[in-house]
């Protein structure tokens, strides 16, 4: 409403009216393919004055690449993935119902979003199991599992 | 261990109730018994203090699980509350309603408050995708609704 008037000293830009402003992104929600609020954007990381994503906290904080953004507009930045990362803390049943424990750690290959295995532990003083992710039949809000579940002796 | 074969009620009551996506609905608080049949036919959800109880009937029951109850499909109700997003990711309301028709969301009211405010009615084909939000189609339309005197 009362903007306050901005000087321009460039040789390249006439004209800052209509441009995108990196400040636009702070506190911006970020928001999962089916929608879940993953996290809110602290800090736009820059490579080769370009703009390589943004990192948003949510559960944990996370770099998630532009390549991955579906839209970016003025009230969120939705996204093309379900982030692995989002896994962490997440409850895994077996087929039967029976309860395995909670995401502790994803195995992952490389960066991508995708894993090899769920390091999994159902209570602190018990070992971890490692459920490889073809035995996954849903990632979503919680895990269930294609098979009942038997821990290997 | 092998599974049991017969349980008892304690083996039901208390335990958490997950849909196919893996959402925990509530927790079971009540065994529906045929008085006639003698036969278990559905199970009761507390699905907390805002929403209402939940009925399931026993065909849309997986298993009853040692840890929890896994369900066959997705409860419409379960969408209840649930904000409803544009394809831009503009908050529009929340789900205050669902129109079913032949055991199938037709139509999901959409309100920005829950008891005041502006309804609208929104096509279940005008939704691309149905999550911890539902996000709308590029192009959806929307119907306002009118309280019927």
């Amino acid at each position: 409403m009362f903007e306050t008037k901005i000087d321009i000293v460039s040789s390249r830009t006439k004209k800052i009216e209509n441009t995108g402003r990196y400040s636009s992104y702070m506190g911006k929600k970020v928001y999962s393919k089916t929608g879940e609020l993953v996290g809110s954007v602290y800090d736009i990381v820059i490579k080769n004055d370009c703009m390589a994503g943004v990192l948003y906290k949510g559960n944990s904080r996370v770099f998630m690449g532009k390549e991955f953004f579906k839209s970016d507009t003025a009230d969120a930045i939705m996204l093309k993935i379900e982030p692995v990362t989002g896994l962490i803390g997440k409850q895994v049943f077996d087929s039967t119902g029976k309860r395995v424990g909670k995401v502790v750690e994803l195995k992952r290959k490389s960066t991508a979003n995708s894993y090899e295995e769920l390091r999994v532990k159902k209570a602190f003083y018990l070992s971890s199991v490692f459920i490889p992710k073809k035995l996954i039949a849903v990632a979503k809000k919680n895990i269930i599992l294609r098979e009942p579940w038997q821990k290997k002796k | 261990m092998a599974k049991k074969e017969i349980i008892t009620s304690d083996d039901i009551l208390g335990k958490e109730a997950i849909d196919p996506d893996g959402s925990v609905l509530g927790v079971v608080t009540k065994v529906h018994i045929d008085n006639h049949d003698r036969k278990v036919v559905g199970i009761t959800i507390d699905m907390g203090f805002t929403k209402p109880d939940l009925y399931v009937g026993i065909n849309n029951i997986r298993n009853f699980g040692e840890d929890a109850i896994l369900l066959k499909t997705v409860p419409a109700p379960k969408f209840k509350g649930i904000n409803v997003l544009t394809p831009e990711g503009k908050k529009i309301g929340k789900v205050v309603d669902i129109v079913m028709k032949n055991s199938h969301v037709e139509e999901f009211v959409v309100s920005k408050y829950r008891f005041i405010g502006k309804k609208i009615g929104i096509k279940y084909s005008d939704i691309k995708e149905i999550g911890d939000s539902i996000i709308l189609k590029e192009g959806y339309k929307t119907k306002d609704k009118v309280k019927k005197e």
